[in-house]
């Protein structure tokens, strides 16, 4: 049996948002440490990796491990119907054929209940190992949007180049080059415009923008993202969420010819 | 008794005798046929020595696609110097035809003495003055060297054009009026200034002989063509290259039936347009009309292939003795240089797809706990396009493979001709004392001196100047500019030192030389001005304010006087 009540069905409704078009169906993992997901996208060059922490939920309850096969995009549907404010609650059996999900508007006293039907899929999960990156960047959802916005109109991928005292974002395209430099700063009026680089080595790898364009629609959950770099191993691109929740993309390098 | 007349001249004139075992003397024999397809495999690049016998002798089509390519771009550059051969035989006053032939050759002459170590953009409007100014070497004989200094103001290298100033004058006296230019190669590198180069350029382009030219443009598409992977200052293989450059030039020619056309100073332009504009240091082979005849793009190629089956290695003893052997450290920075090859070249470009692909998803990085589908989907999406086409990047990279083969291939010849290490340019320091003589009208006057006749920017003014030792201190330099101005200060006044006004940096090919601006004003006791006594020693000079425009001052001197200038409009004088 599991019931997870969320505060805010908000949260799950961005973290929808921002992967279903890298990834059509999915497990959700629940077990009493929390819900995670795990998946790549068609062509396995991005992984997402979400943990809700059981610490997100009040109150969460998960007796057993159960994988919830969902379609993103039914879930989506369903998720529209929610209000930003709404409580969120999630309900499934043990041996589930449907997941529950439940909205309740405090101040309406409106309460309105779907089910999902569920799927079956065979997804294979990857171990991520640990890594020690030589490189990482704290930046401004906002700004590494714009980033990835505009150099996506010049080129299909980026290189970013970390050095101590900033970050650089290249890119070379059939009608130009663009770059966009970011100094690390510090801003005590505003923590949320800092950028904090934490650097180790230089690092400098070169990726898909497609893919980081889509990474940044999960820029609503989050004032910062991580980026974690280093030499020959994916891109970690992550979004804090409360209570030690939180989604990350991984991506692959691009490796060889780049115009 | 004929043939030891023909060889007798051979010892003497190098260019003569152009038969085939003068080149298998300096070591390259005419390969068999069967040999002459085959590229040699870099990194080891083992190959008889055969291997260097110029594919384009054999190869006329490419020869003539080389031709046509430069008569395309031939007035893409807009050279003034560049007219198309006027041929002497079609003049029916002979004295007319001589005449024109002789101004032709005058300009030819000119512009390849202009152009050495200099760019075109910059030699374009010299040349145009300097024509307009002297259109026949009579009139550039006739004129006062002071004049021709004035007019190569700016251009650098000064003993050129006192060279080229003096081989006027000596044709004049020596030479026939009417055609003062001699029209061999071997006559014209008697006058001073004209080397082999510049006499064959005169020889070929205006008279139409089939003379050899060597520059470094044609050298470095030369060391491509043959694959000769030497460093091409180095005396052997310059000869040898002259040697070959000769060979060629002979046959494309048609010399001896054909004594004299239109086709030796169109090849030797081509040959130098084409080495300027894309068999450059790093070339854009994909564009290149003789890439067909390159050993260079051959090997470039057959690196990318990975082509095992024409790895016969030849007998050692058979082996290639001119070259130097290939540096794979250089093999792989010549990829490196190129942000997008990464990798070196010793991949195929196969192999490098197939990486690419695998490296670039992510399981390659995160092991299935389960195992999964991936692997045996990666494998099949190595060998075609339905499953590519899902990489966002690998579709891009599918349609632009025949671009990136040229580049691969062009990083590789970017290797020749080997790189001879770089000397270190000397450094100098000095410093130069601007001594100003401010009357009581608020005139003022500045002394400066004129520079020997021989040497580094002979005979153009500058301001007095001594050389210093390396690293000095502001007040060290002070110290040695007021020794220095003491010596010239005549007698019943000094130089009083001002300030220092900063420090250029000046660059001359062999020299980098950091002048300290010093400031001096003259003092005098008396109020006499005696202006001989003042500019001391013959070759100085005061010379008003206004006036230093007109003066020739070297391109360093002109911007310490602009310094200065600066300085004094910033600060109004009192």
């Amino acid at each position: 049996m599991l019931e997870a009540r969320m505060q805010q069905a908000d949260v799950l409704k961005k973290v929808v948002d921002a992967i279903k078009d890298l990834v059509q169906d999915c497990n959700f993992d629940c077990n009493d440490a929390g819900i995670a997901l795990q998946a790549m996208d068609n062509s396995h060059v991005a992984l997402v990796s979400m943990m809700l922490k059981a610490d997100a939920f009040a109150p969460f309850r998960c007796d057993r491990n159960i994988a919830l096969g969902i379609n993103l995009s039914s879930l989506t549907k369903v998720l529209r119907a929610a209000q930003s404010n709404d409580e969120l609650v999630i309900k499934a059996e043990d041996a589930p054929d449907v997941v529950s999900l439940t909205f309740e508007s405090a101040e309406q006293d409106r309460i309105s209940e779907y089910d999902i039907k569920l799927m079956d899929i065979d997804q294979e999960h990857l171990g991520i190992p640990e890594t020690d990156y030589a490189a990482t960047v704290k930046l401004p959802c906002a700004e590494f949007q714009r980033i990835c916005r505009d150099l996506s109109a010049l080129s299909e991928s980026v290189t970013i180049e970390c050095a101590k005292d900033g970050v650089k974002f290249s890119c070379q395209g059939d009608i130009g080059a663009g770059s966009v430099n970011l100094r690390s700063r510090q801003d005590v009026d505003k923590p949320e415009n800092d950028v904090i680089i934490d650097l180790s080595e230089p690092v400098a790898l070169t990726f898909s923008l497609k893919y980081l364009v889509n990474f940044c629609k999960a820029s609503g959950l989050s004032k910062h993202v991580k980026l974690c770099l280093s030499a020959e191993v994916p891109l970690l691109v992550q979004y804090e969420l409360l209570n030690q929740s939180h989604l990350r993309f991984y991506l692959a390098p691009k490796i060889g010819d780049e115009e | 008794m004929s043939t030891r007349k023909v060889a007798q001249k051979a010892t003497r004139i190098k260019k003569v005798a152009p038969t085939a075992p003068s080149l298998t003397a300096l070591g390259i024999p005419e390969p068999a046929t069967s040999e002459t397809l085959t590229p040699a495999v870099p990194p080891a690049r083992l190959h008889p020595p055969s291997y260097h016998w110029p594919l384009l002798l054999a190869d006329k089509s490419t020869c003539d696609a080389l031709l046509q390519w430069f008569e395309g771009v031939e007035e893409e550059r807009q050279m003034p110097w560049r007219k198309a051969w006027i041929d002497p035989t079609l003049f029916e006053d002979q004295d007319e035809g001589k005449q024109t032939l002789a101004k032709r050759a005058y300009e030819v002459w000119v512009s390849e003495i202009m152009l050495q170590q200099t760019r075109v953009s910059t030699v374009i409007p010299y040349f145009n003055n300097w024509i307009s100014k002297w259109p026949t070497v009579q009139s550039l004989a006739n004129a006062s060297h002071d004049d021709v200094l004035s007019v190569w103001k700016g251009l650098g290298y000064y003993s050129r054009a006192t060279r080229l100033h003096q081989s006027a004058q000596d044709m004049i006296k020596r030479n026939d009026k009417c055609a003062p230019i001699p029209n061999t190669a071997r006559e014209l590198e008697e006058f001073s200034g004209i080397g082999r180069y510049t006499a064959g350029a005169i020889s070929s382009i205006a008279f139409g002989k089939p003379e050899p030219v060597l520059d470094g443009n044609v050298a470095r598409v030369l060391s491509r063509q043959l694959g000769l992977f030497v460093d091409v200052k180095d005396k052997k293989s310059a000869d040898l290259l002259w040697e070959v450059a000769d060979h060629l030039i002979k046959k494309i020619a048609g010399w001896p039936e054909i004594q004299t056309s239109q086709i030796p100073g169109q090849w030797n332009q081509a040959l130098m347009e084409l080495g300027s504009t894309i068999c450059t240091p790093r070339p854009q082979c994909g564009e290149c009309p003789v890439r067909q005849t390159c050993r260079a793009y051959g090997e470039g190629e057959v690196l990318l292939k990975k082509d095992k089956q024409n790895a016969s290695v030849p007998d050692i003893e058979d082996a290639c003795t001119l070259c130097d052997q290939l540096d794979t450290e250089e093999l792989v920075l010549a990829s490196a240089d190129d942000v997008s090859t990464k990798e070196t070249k010793s991949k195929t470009s196969k192999k490098r797809k197939v990486e690419a692909k695998s490296q670039n998803t992510i399981s390659r990085y995160f092991t299935a706990k389960t195992s999964g589908a991936s692997l045996e989907l990666d494998l099949d999406g190595l060998d075609e396009v339905s499953d590519t086409s899902q990489f966002n990047d690998g579709k891009k990279r599918k349609a632009s493979a025949s671009d990136n083969s040229h580049d691969r291939i062009a990083n590789y010849c970017s290797l020749f001709p080997k790189r001879a290490p770089k000397k270190k340019v000397a450094e100098e320091e000095c410093v130069v004392c601007m001594i100003r003589d401010r009357s009581d009208d608020e005139k003022s006057r500045w002394l400066i001196e004129q520079r020997p006749a021989k040497g580094l920017l002979a005979s153009l003014w500058q301001f007095p100047q001594s050389t210093l030792p390396a690293s000095t201190s502001r007040s060290e330099r002070k110290s040695v500019a007021q020794n220095f101005v003491s010596d010239l200060s005549p007698a019943g006044s000094t130089f009083k030192h001002i300030e220092e006004l900063g420090s250029l940096i000046h660059v001359f090919t062999h020299l980098k030389l950091t002048m300290h601006v010093q400031h001096f004003e003259v003092v005098t006791d008396t109020t006499e001005r005696l202006d001989s006594v003042r500019a001391g020693p013959s070759g100085r000079k005061w010379v008003d304010t206004e006036a230093m425009d007109g003066e020739t001052l070297s391109t360093g001197m002109r911007r310490c006087w602009y310094l200065m200038q600066k300085d004094q409009s910033n600060v109004p004088t009192p």
